[in-house]
């Protein structure tokens, strides 16, 4: 066993955190060793279901029974690939008879009911004792991490069952409902009478034991064999082991680096003496000659050491009233005018950036739209094209929305006409009466900007207020308008026909 | 062994804000069901102990009292009994807590009631297809021992107390003798290690692990231990 191999970190642990690195070590090699055991167990399996096969409950017991065979599959695996040997399928397959046959007697009768048999395990099959040293070794193993064994054995029989029963009822899940039916109904006699179970409820045991066996088996096995390294980690040492074995290999590297560091300064003083041919084959009288070369050329100009002394004149230190030194400052020429400058600019920049803050707060409470109102061509640039992804162009809308709109009424389309008149409303206050309507604004904005406009023509406002509350009825409350009323709108236009409409 | 995947281990290593790394040593299935074991224990036998208790008040106040005072019961034990146990101070259920168990945040940090409500309320999905199926599964398949309630409300299963080793340490050396070289923590750690548990160690064990350590000692055999042990009292006294 070459314990710096080791494919688990090793450090002393409690009894069940080597249970849990079991069932992680089991987890990486799960796949070889179910491979393995597909191919090895369940022909075992096959045969024995068609020679016991009138025996179904025999054969549930006899499974259970030679669990032991078993967990020498998943044991060998584990075992090497733990050090850095991962047995091929050839190799398992080569060394199954053996594994099989030996000592079958022993494991299956007097190591069978040992709660600590997981721990136990190793110590038969990897380490091949017997009689009176097997069993001194276990003890002595099982003082540290026995008691983890056997309830881990518990826990083991605890997570059987729960694995039957989960695959029991996710089987009766995937079932048809006529097969779970009669499954059901022969569960069912199971307890109303006394003539054993019935021949298909044990078959679907034994399939399901079988299979709860293939799924737990290897994490059990991988547990025990993670306690038995645990407990051996502990009553020899391992861990201090490898400490000291990683130790030494850094000291020895650590020495040696040194070393060669130090033949490589040997190596640099010849490069630099070239020329220079002395023998200087042993290492003892490398060395001063290799710090005289060091010496000369560290004497040489390009290694002189160069200094300069700056006087400072002493006023503009005493200029200076805080304790900062400054001093160095005075080898610099008067900046005060760019100072000037920067302060300017740093002035300019406030009062731009409270200028915009206040023309923002000032807009937000409508100061401006008597400023807005007017002619200004910003404003005028950024009239929205589209409303709530309405179209108010006046290029997209007819001459005479009106009419347009009475013709949909006549056809029945009340929703259309009141957009009609709607779109063409907006863009009457858009177009002509420069509204300042933005394309994010609602029917509600909308209309409380209408309201604000001082100058609008009364008329058209509670036009536009009793039309924007038929078209929110229309458009989102989907409620029956009154159709009289969308005539009267229709009727009641109260625009000009404009000139630069669509025809 | 340089491109081999790293060693196996069921630590979670958490960096702290200050840049302090600690490791959660995660606890995985065979433990956990173990600890639900106890917990289902002790639920049936809150359930029988408020059986008997219901069916006298049953006698009292009418039967329908007493069952719908027993139904009421069950479903406060069954829903509330871990998420209240497991928002708690404790962190765990009277069953993790046997075990030396308890439910932390990944990050190491006690978990909320939010949290132990979600983890708890998934308790359902987990039990699927019956008898824990899923729960179990996923528990022995990702990679921190979580079962599905653990992955939605990010939550861990640790043990609280660490393991504490069976300290047998041999006599003291006389003089402490400085290493020849600067050690790391680790390998401190180990001398200091080896000091303590030698006593639980044969003598031929004691100076084969005191040899691989030659490299410091600059010697071997019972003179070499002997350094060792120096070594180690220097570290001690050092502390």
């Amino acid at each position: 066993m070459q314990l710096d191999k080791v494919q688990a970190e090793i450090r002393p642990r409690s009894p069940w955190e080597s249970v849990d690195l079991g069932c992680a070590l089991t987890r990486r090699y799960l796949l070889d060793i179910w491979k393995m055991w597909a191919l090895l167990i369940w022909p075992m399996w096959a045969l024995l279901a068609y020679v016991l096969s009138d025996w179904p409950i025999l054969i549930i017991f006899i499974v259970w029974w030679l669990k032991p065979i078993y967990d020498r599959l998943p044991l060998y695996i584990l075992s090497r690939a733990m050090f850095d040997a991962r047995p091929t399928a050839k190799q398992v397959l080569l060394a199954w008879p053996k594994l099989v046959i030996k000592r079958l007697p022993f494991s299956l009768l007097m190591a069978r009911f040992s709660p600590g048999r997981s721990l136990n395990l190793p110590v038969s099959e990897l380490e091949g004792l017997k009689g009176t040293d097997y069993r001194h070794r276990v003890a002595l193993l099982e003082r540290n991490g026995g008691e983890g064994a056997s309830m881990t054995t518990f826990a083991g029989l605890f997570l059987e069952f729960i694995v039957t029963g989960a695959l029991a009822a996710g089987i009766m899940f995937m079932l048809p409902p006529t097969v779970a039916n009669e499954l059901w109904i022969s569960i069912g006699q199971l307890f109303s009478e006394a003539d054993g179970i019935p021949a298909e409820i044990a078959w679907f045991i034994v399939v399901i034991q079988m299979c709860a066996i293939t799924l737990l088996e290897p994490f059990y096995v991988g547990s025990g064999f993670a306690l038995y390294l645990n407990s051996r980690t502990l009553t020899e040492g391992w861990d201090v082991e490898l400490a000291f074995r990683r130790m030494s290999e850094r000291i020895h590297g650590v020495v040696n680096k040194s070393k060669s560091s130090i033949i490589s300064l040997i190596a640099l003083g010849f490069f630099l003496m070239a020329g220079w041919s002395t023998n200087l084959s042993a290492e003892e009288e490398a060395y001063p000659q290799a710090k005289q070369a060091v010496e000369q050329v560290m004497e040489g100009e390009e290694f002189t050491i160069h200094t300069r002394k700056v006087r400072v004149s002493q006023e503009s230190t005493s200029n200076n009233a805080d304790s900062h030194d400054l001093s160095w400052l005075s080898g610099f020429p008067n900046l005060g005018w760019l100072a000037k400058l920067v302060e300017i600019f740093i002035w300019f920049l406030v009062i731009c950036v409270v200028s915009w803050i206040v023309y923002l707060v000032s807009k937000q409470l409508g100061l401006l739209a008597n400023i807005s109102s007017g002619p200004n061509k910003l404003e005028r640039k950024a009239v929205a094209s589209s409303v709530m992804g309405m179209d108010i162009r006046p290029e997209s809308m007819s001459n005479d929305p009106a009419s347009e709109a009475l013709q949909a009424w006549r056809d029945g389309n009340t929703h259309l006409a009141l957009s009609l008149l709607y779109r063409g409303s907006l863009m009457q206050f858009v177009t002509h009466r420069n509204l300042p309507v933005q394309s994010g604004d609602t029917e509600r904005d909308c209309l409380l900007k209408v309201k604000s406009q001082p100058e609008l023509v009364e008329r058209e406002v509670s036009y536009f207020e009793s039309l924007t509350q038929m078209w929110i009825l229309e458009a989102y409350a989907q409620q029956q308008t009154d159709s009289e009323m969308v005539r009267r709108l229709c009727e009641a236009w109260p625009f000009a026909a404009v000139e630069g409409g669509r025809k | 062994m340089t491109d081999s995947p790293p060693r196996i281990d069921t630590l979670q290593s958490i960096e702290l804000a200050e840049g302090v790394e600690i490791r959660l040593r995660i606890a995985g299935p065979y433990v956990r069901s173990f600890a639900y074991a106890i917990d289902l224990m002790i639920q049936l036998g809150i359930f029988i102990g408020l059986a008997m208790i219901t069916s006298v008040v049953g006698i009292a106040l009418g039967q329908n009292v007493g069952q719908g005072v027993l139904l009421l019961g069950m479903f406060i034990l069954h829903w509330f009994y871990q998420i209240l146990f497991e928002a708690g101070k404790k962190g765990a259920s009277p069953g993790k807590r046997a075990m030396g168990l308890r439910v932390v945040d990944q990050s190491g940090i006690p978990i909320s009631f939010g949290q132990s409500f979600l983890r708890n309320m998934l308790r359902g999905v987990d039990a699927l297809p019956g008898f824990y199926g899923i729960g179990l599964f996923s528990c022995f398949a990702s990679k921190k021992f979580q079962r599905l309630g653990d992955m939605a409300a990010n939550t861990l299963v640790i043990y609280e107390r660490p393991f504490t080793q069976r300290v047998s340490a041999l006599p003291p050396a006389l003089e402490a003798i400085a290493p020849t070289m600067p050690l790391e923590r680790e390998e401190q750690a180990a001398i200091l290690d080896f000091k303590n548990r030698a006593g639980q160690w044969s003598e031929a064990r004691q100076l084969e692990l005191s040899d691989h350590a030659s490299e410091l000692t600059k010697s071997e055999g019972r003179e070499g231990l002997a350094k060792l042990l120096a070594i180690a009292k220097w570290l001690n006294d050092r502390k």
